[in-house]
């Protein structure tokens, strides 16, 4: 809703209006207004009554094109609208993943949307790059390998632990039910398969925290990509999934 | 009021008024808005959209006191579309009342 106080000030925003929907040929529309304004004038009206008695601009402009120009032209509008807000905060050095409703193919779907100046194009700091250079020859050579080994041997806890007490169970079961086999144990049968059991079970929890162990590191590497492309092309590469806490914890 | 009705109607509003003679726009904005609430300024546009589609035309006139003037006036087109919405408005006029006073059409 757009009304002006003086005959200059509609003049120009109706300019601006028109120029919004797409309408070029202006200079009848506006010696009509012109008209208007001298003969409410004449008639003893001020310049603020005659804008207040013409209404808003932006509808007087959009009346000028049929129904689906005029929306066209409002949603793409809004959608460059939304576009700013997003990526205005994106090339602040500060915010780390917050960008995860930009939606990189509303650029490709809308190639003709009027407004350029929404489109800034991104552009890498030299001074990060080197930085994430220099970062990834000491990540790939030494931090990613000893990692990586550490979870794999970690992760050999809850097997072994697992293949151990269900072979102590099934040893349990032998000494108490099978005859061929006599397995010497210092243990009772029963006892041997409580012993078992709990020994899975600790094999059990072992595995539980390698599930969180993959996870964080997962997420880890996904930090890494993101920041990768926040760097080089302005945007996260990779939507998390693992990490919503964190997500929510940053806003 | 609806936009898609306030639209149409607008526009036998305007063939209306013409068809009893010539009119510039200010006038012709006036007498409409002495008649109904509407946003003047949209009367602009609806009497661009006329003119482009043949049912009115416009010519200038100048004038001694002020600039010169535009006036508009309806075609034998405009006149023959008018006639026909006009019935059209009757008939609608009339069925929504119909119904409105509870079935006594």
């Amino acid at each position: 809703m757009i009304i002006c106080n003086s005959k200059a000030e509609f003049m120009s925003v109706l300019d601006s209006e028109l120029t919004k929907y797409g309408i070029t040929d202006k200079s009848e529309i506006f010696s009509d207004f012109e008209q208007h304004f001298t003969a409410g004038i004449e008639q003893g009206l001020t310049e603020q009554q005659v804008c207040e008695k013409l209404g808003d601009i932006s509808e007087i402009a959009k009346q000028y094109v049929d129904e689906e120009t005029a929306e066209r032209i409002e949603a793409a509008q809004a959608r460059a609208e939304a576009m700013k807000q997003h990526t205005a905060p994106q090339n602040s050095t500060d915010n780390v993943g917050n960008s995860q409703g930009f939606e990189g193919n509303s650029y490709a779907s809308q190639p003709e949307q009027p407004e350029p100046s929404a489109e800034k194009p991104f552009q890498a700091d030299a001074g990060a790059v080197v930085g994430i250079v220099c970062v990834d020859v000491f990540v790939f050579t030494w931090v990613l390998p000893a990692f990586v080994s550490i979870v794999i041997a970690y992760l050999s806890i809850p097997l072994s632990l697992a293949v151990s007490g269900i072979s102590t169970i099934i040893g349990g079961i032998f000494a108490a039910f099978g005859t061929a086999f006599l397995v010497a144990s210092p243990f009772a049968p029963v006892s041997t398969i409580l012993l078992g059991v709990m020994v899975a079970a600790l094999g059990g929890l072992a595995a539980m925290l390698g599930i969180v162990i993959v996870k964080g590191t997962i997420n880890v590497f996904i930090n890494i990509i993101n920041w990768h492309g926040r760097v080089l092309s302005g945007h996260n590469v990779i939507h998390k999934k693992f990490g919503k806490k964190n997500k929510e914890a940053a806003q | 009021m609806n936009s898609q009705l306030k639209r149409g109607t607008l526009e036998l509003c305007v063939l209306s008024i013409l068809k009893r003679g010539d009119c510039y726009g200010y006038e012709l904005v006036n007498r409409i808005s002495e008649c109904m609430h509407v946003t003047e300024g949209t009367i602009y546009p609806l009497l661009k959209r006329l003119k482009d589609n043949g049912s009115i035309d416009s010519y200038i006139v100048e004038s001694q006191e002020g600039p010169p003037r535009k006036y508009y006036n309806i075609t034998d087109f405009g006149r023959t579309v008018a006639e026909e919405q006009e019935k059209e408005w009757y008939r609608f006029i009339e069925g929504v009342n119909a119904i409105l006073k509870g079935g006594e059409g």
